[in-house]
């Protein structure tokens, strides 16, 4: 049995090895707890930045991406099935959750971003090319750490190959991009969220 | 274990029943150098096939390897490489204006 802080830094170290053994383990549990962990984490963070505890807070922050994991679960499982007729639904539930990982870090990293800014006595540090470098260089390292737990997802929960996952990735892509332009056009979401 | 390595066994046995050290030894280093042959061997063979391979394929290969274990390792070069090189049309998100608005 391994402890929690051995889990996640397993998922950080070694994602595919990991991934693999959850797979093979059928268990969900892990993952549904990360994802839920992430989203409580941000939501408080955001909560306590913002000071705003509206229903639309709620409904935006905390209800849409409850309702949208499950979905997102299966259009991902949906799109491997029309790749590839052997999958089960369990198996993306049970890794999935672990991208949430990234994507909390990323609403962190937006909540730090945010609270330097509004501090008044920071001066012009945050539009400084430094700062900019270092804040898109790890906005990209978030994102290609998620694209990669989706590769790792689709090719083990999905057994997809390379050449197969190209058009998939074309296609959550799009999906994705739909999403975020959606929920800014509707303005429930102000930035696209990795 | 084959016959050949429990006969082996058998022989180094027999050497350390009776005290022959020097015997003992002997049967160690050949024993030994064998396996460093074989493991040359193998890497010729190994290095052969690698250098008949298409570039694109072991780039490929070397990636994946990369990206299994402690994935950092090539991600944090990519991403610093990708936001130098689109340092122009990054600066032009306005990212305070995104984050405060």
């Amino acid at each position: 049995m391994q402890t929690w802080y051995r889990k996640a830094w397993r998922i950080i170290s070694q994602p595919y090895a990991f991934f693999e053994e959850t797979i093979n383990c059928g268990n969900t549990k892990a993952a549904t707890i990360t994802f839920v962990g992430a989203l409580l984490l941000v939501n408080l963070g955001w909560l306590a930045v913002t000071r705003e505890s509206s229903p639309a807070f709620w409904v935006c922050g905390f209800l849409l991406p409850l309702l949208s994991y499950p979905a997102a679960v299966f259009i991902i499982y949906l799109i491997c099935r029309i790749l590839v007729r052997e999958t089960k639904l369990r198996s993306f539930f049970a890794v999935w959750g672990f991208s949430f990982l990234p994507t909390g870090l990323f609403f962190l990293l937006n909540i730090v971003t945010h609270i330097l800014i509004t501090i008044p006595g920071f001066g012009r540090f945050p539009s400084s090319p430094v700062f900019m470098l270092i804040f898109w260089t790890l906005i990209i390292l978030i994102f290609l750490w998620k694209a990669l737990f989706l590769a790792i997802t689709l090719r083990l929960a999905g057994n997809l190959n390379f050449r197969q996952m190209i058009p998939a990735f074309i296609l959550l892509g799009l999906i994705a991009g739909g999403y975020w332009w959606v929920t800014s056009g509707l303005g429930w979401l102000k930035i696209p969220f990795i | 274990m084959n016959e050949q390595g429990l006969q082996r066994l058998i022989e180094k046995t027999e050497l350390f029943r009776r005290k022959d050290r020097e015997a003992a030894a002997q049967w160690h280093n050949r024993i030994v150098s064998r396996m460093i042959d074989t493991a040359h061997r193998e890497t010729e063979r190994l290095e052969y096939h690698l250098s008949e391979l298409p570039l694109s394929v072991v780039i490929y290969q070397w990636v994946i390897v990369r990206l299994k274990s402690r994935p950092w390792r090539l991600l944090l070069p990519a991403s610093l490489l990708l936001s130098a090189l689109f340092h122009g049309v990054l600066a032009r998100v306005n990212l305070i204006q995104l984050l405060v608005r």
